[in-house]
């Protein structure tokens, strides 16, 4: 339970002092390390409601990301369905075809049988 | 009765196949790491496995035909090669679209899909023997058959061990829940679609054959020309 | 020992015959020295030395390659002649039973691609400087086996579609994709002897070993059924 709430809140308070520290610094010569992150920590896991308003004020930038990578990527969906279908049709219509052909045969062969019977 | 329990598993298996597409995109949770081109390994894992089930039955019904000369046989591993280079073609093609993807190429020299053209190619062969080997091209056809089959596990062997000397590009994701749900019953339905497939062709081969078989009956008996 | 003794002497015959005339010998060693030689001028690189040398890496595919080109020339070759003069239902009317037949063919294919082997082999090992013979005992099981393989399986399949119109160009069609396996382990075997991996050359070997042995059988199986005299 302490690990969960440890996960989510770490790269949030993360994400909040990140935002935080530019305002703090002037001289960045050295990446600033703020005196302030475990208490901003502590302070997270002791209001819920804040950890979670700020969790979701990610989330968005999250979604984005990932539904531009899906969003890109169905035609490759659509293609490979595409292409089972079309197979599988190409398949049944030869097929179909073949079938045909033997039916006009046989009838073909069975006029010729019954005409050579008649004479 | 046999024509009912056909059209009924017919009936069973278009639903199967609109069940299975709603199962895939509306039911199964988006990968983590394919995201939404993992929908297409369903389809492509269904087809590869009857791809298998279809040289199997094959080789089966080749050694039959060879062990014991009966053409009924022959119809069974005639239709089974057809339907194996179809599904061949469905896992490749698909194959190819979720590798290009998953890692940007139309081909890569994974394991798998060298494997699959492998098998592939060989029923293609089996196909053009029976289709150009001239008489006696069915027994041709019934030892490469046979031969190809028992190939079958050879080839999957030399090939992962030969594709393990390189670095793996594939990830496939572990199975859970609802996941495996959508892929068995793909895979079910892929299994009954090649039954129905089956059949009727089992049934157009030996149709064929008693055709030709009569036309020379008629022509030695010179009641045609 | 009495089949035995039915095999060494149909291969004795087909060697006889061959030695006679030394048309497919001669025209099966020159064809895979020329596919050497082409291949080599397709991989060619320059080296650090301003020399033109071939990338190291696809030798043991040059070996190969060559090899089953030729093989399959020759044993189709070698049926066509049972064919043109017919000899081959002579055989099949003989006393020796039908396996002893298949495996007496199979043997003299054997010898035949052994003997193009010593041509190209060495020829690969001076022309481009491939220490294929540093390990000699690897080296010679690899290439026994593997002939022993295609002589099979190309035996079978050459004999099935000795009364085919299409056979020429149907032998290949049927045989490469069943020697697949076969091709994989005898090429990375052959990198494996000349990159010095001991282990894992022997594993292509063991694996040849197993290839072979279901092959045999499968073969010995279903030559019957698929020779039309």
């Amino acid at each position: 339970m302490q690990s969960r709430i440890a996960r989510t809140v770490l790269p949030v308070a993360i994400l909040v002092c990140a935002w935080l520290a530019p305002i703090g610094a002037a001289s960045a010569a050295e990446p600033y390390k703020s005196p302030m992150r475990e208490q901003c920590e502590q302070e997270l896991a002791k209001d819920p409601a804040w950890a979670a308003e700020a969790r979701n004020a990610m989330r968005p930038q999250v979604h984005e990301e990932d539904a531009n990578i899906m969003l890109k990527n169905k035609k490759h969906v659509v293609m490979a369905y595409g292409a089972l279908w079309g197979l599988t049709v190409v398949f049944l219509v030869l097929l179909w075809l073949r079938q045909r052909r033997l039916m006009a045969e046989t009838e073909r062969l069975a006029q010729q049988i019954s005409k050579a019977a008649a004479e | 009765m046999k024509r009912a329990i056909y059209l009924a598993a017919a009936a069973a298996c278009i639903a199967g196949f609109a069940g299975t597409l709603y199962l895939i995109f509306y039911v199964t949770p988006i990968d983590r790491l394919l995201l939404f081109n993992q929908k297409i390994f369903y389809y492509h894992i269904g087809a590869a496995w009857m791809l298998l089930v279809a040289v199997l039955t094959c080789g089966v019904a080749s050694l039959l035909y060879l062990l014991k000369r009966q053409s009924r046989h022959d119809d069974v591993a005639r239709a089974a090669g057809e339907l194996s280079v179809l599904f061949g073609a469905i896992v490749l093609v698909t194959g190819s679209i979720w590798g290009k993807a998953a890692w940007d190429v139309w081909w890569d020299w994974e394991a798998r899909l060298t494997i699959s053209l492998l098998l592939w190619m060989t029923m293609v062969a089996y196909m053009l023997v029976r289709k150009y080997g001239g008489p006696g091209s069915e027994r041709m056809a019934a030892a490469l058959g046979v031969f190809g089959a028992i190939n079958v596990p050879l080839v999957y062997f030399s090939v992962s061990i030969w594709r393990t000397l390189h670095p793996q590009t594939s990830v496939v994701p572990g199975l859970r829940g609802s996941m495996r749900v959508g892929m068995w019953s793909c895979v079910a339905l892929f299994g009954v679609f090649y039954v129905l497939m089956l059949i009727p062709r089992i049934q157009a081969a030996r149709n064929e054959r008693r055709l030709t078989e009569l036309r020379e009956q008629a022509l030695d008996a010179g009641i045609i020309q | 020992m009495d089949f035995l003794r039915h095999v060494a002497t149909i291969a004795g015959k087909d060697l006889r015959v061959e030695l006679r005339s030394r048309e497919i010998i001669f025209n099966m060693a020159f064809f895979a020295a020329m596919i050497v030689v082409l291949f080599s001028f397709a991989f060619l690189k320059e080296a650090k030395s301003g020399l033109m040398v071939v990338v190291a890496e696809v030798t043991p595919g040059f070996v190969w390659i060559a090899v089953l080109f030729s093989a399959t020339i020759g044993m189709g070759r070698a049926f066509d002649r049972e064919r043109e003069s017919d000899t081959m239902r002579g055989l099949l009317l003989s006393p020796a039973p039908r396996a002893a037949i298949f495996l007496g063919k199979a043997a003299g294919l054997f010898l035949l691609m052994a003997m193009v082997e010593v041509v190209v082999v060495p020829m690969v090992w001076l022309f481009f400087g491939s220490p294929l013979f540093d390990d000699p005992v690897a080296m010679g099981s690899l290439v026994v086996l593997a002939t022993a393989g295609v002589a099979v399986i190309g035996s079978v399949f050459a004999a099935m579609l000795m009364r085919t119109r299409a056979r020429d160009v149907l032998l290949p069609v049927v045989l490469y994709p069943i020697l697949v396996p076969l091709f994989i382990a005898a090429i990375k075997g052959t990198s494996a002897i000349l990159g010095d991996m001991p282990d894992d050359a022997w594993f292509w070997i063991r694996f040849l070993l197993v290839y072979d042995a279901l092959f045999v059988v499968t073969a010995l199986w279903t030559f019957e059924s698929v020779v039309i005299e």
